[in-house]
């Protein structure tokens, strides 16, 4: 039987408007591989109290409280959002329950479009259908760990808060088409859910926060050109410094030619950098860079005052 | 994507991948989660996309089959 958990109800809001909402779902299957359409059970669906402790750790990481955490920007803020984990052994065996795909590396990954109907199957008391902001599927693959998100796709039908980015406009979206989405496997700990987080509620369409440790894959939070400027972006008509090195002893590689925004602390790297490489092994030290840490906040506060 | 972890990275590294490969690994994986999957493709778009998953697969296979 479902045991569907309303671990925080969010502000209050009128009659069918949702406050920002976080799903956390144990995955029932997993397609492998990757656009076979073949689906294999996920060992997740036989511990709940496994998954009890995984949902823990995402509500922790994201909101800045595991042990030592430096990034503690949603802290405040996410006493008001919805927080619902999802554990339903009984789903059968069919696309529609299988919410993460093994690719062809160990990457497990989630499949974005099935999430919004696999979430309205749960129907909650004064509540109603249950939708996503940014949704997690736990899983405990036994061949695949290394965790992945999709930004979110945004409903760009719909009014929201614009802004610009060296001049280019686009806008915080309060609803959207499709989650974001993560693949958060078992293994998980420290940074993985934040920064699995800050992918996932970043936009396709309007801006993406992207990984800073590979130089390709451009997004909001990364730009090119040598030499590094002073100046990284104008972004809602405030400027923002590039960062001479990626915080923490750790330089540009010579062969790169992308470079990051200003870190809120440079004795680390960033969340969206190779937090495993901070110093004295302490990735709970890393904090995101200026731009993603204003971003992310005027983006969530966007959709929780919808 | 999460970073590789640092334990699966030196072991690649010890049997013999280089700091090369592990950053085209990552840097075409970082193009995968950054090509909206939900916009328009032409044959182009699809033969490219075909090609990096075929390197990510061989890349994946020398870099980490014996991780």
């Amino acid at each position: 039987m479902a045991n569907v958990r309303i671990l925080q109800a969010g502000a209050a809001k009128p009659k069918g408007v949702w406050p920002y909402t976080i799903c956390i779902i144990a995955n029932p299957w997993i397609e492998s591989p990757q656009n076979s359409n073949q689906f294999v059970a996920d060992p997740i669906i036989n511990n709940e109290p496994m998954f009890d402790a995984k949902v823990r750790y995402i509500v922790d990481s994201v909101t800045g409280r595991l042990p030592g955490q430096a990034e503690k920007m949603f802290a405040a803020l996410s006493a008001d959002w919805r927080i619902v984990s999802i554990f339903d052994p009984d789903r059968k065996r069919k696309s529609a329950n299988a919410l993460i795909a093994h690719d062809n590396t160990t990457l497990v990954v989630a499949r974005q479009p099935q999430f919004p109907a696999f979430l309205r199957k749960f129907k909650l008391p004064k509540m109603g259908k249950l939708q996503a902001d940014v949704a997690f599927a736990v899983t405990a693959s036994a061949t695949h760990n290394r965790c992945s998100g999709w930004f979110t796709l945004d409903d760009d039908s719909v009014p929201g808060r614009p802004f610009t980015v060296d001049g280019q406009a686009m806008v915080h979206r309060p609803r959207n088409k499709l989650p974001g989405a993560i693949a958060l496997h078992v293994n998980a700990r420290s940074l993985v859910a934040l920064h699995e987080f800050s992918h996932a509620a970043s936009s396709w369409t309007n801006g993406m926060i992207t990984d800073l440790y590979a130089d390709d894959g451009d997004g909001l939070n990364k730009r090119r050109g040598r030499p590094i400027p002073g100046r990284f972006c104008v972004y809602d008509n405030q400027a923002f410094a590039a960062a001479p090195d990626r915080g923490g002893g750790l330089a540009y590689p010579a062969d790169w030619d992308s470079y990051h925004c200003e870190l809120a602390d440079p004795a680390f790297p960033a969340v969206m950098d190779d937090y495993w490489q901070a110093a004295g092994n302490r990735p709970e030290k890393c904090r995101h860079d200026k731009l993603t840490r204003q971003f992310l906040l005027d983006r969530v506060q966007t959709i929780m005052a919808r | 994507m999460e970073p590789i972890r640092p334990k699966d990275k030196q072991k690649a590294l010890r049997t013999g991948a280089t700091e090369e490969e592990l950053a085209e690994y990552n840097r075409l994986i970082a193009q995968r989660f950054t090509t909206n999957p939900y916009a328009p493709k032409s044959a182009d778009d699809k033969r490219s996309e075909k090609e990096r998953e075929q390197r990510i697969a061989d890349l994946h296979h020398k870099l980490f089959s014996d991780v």
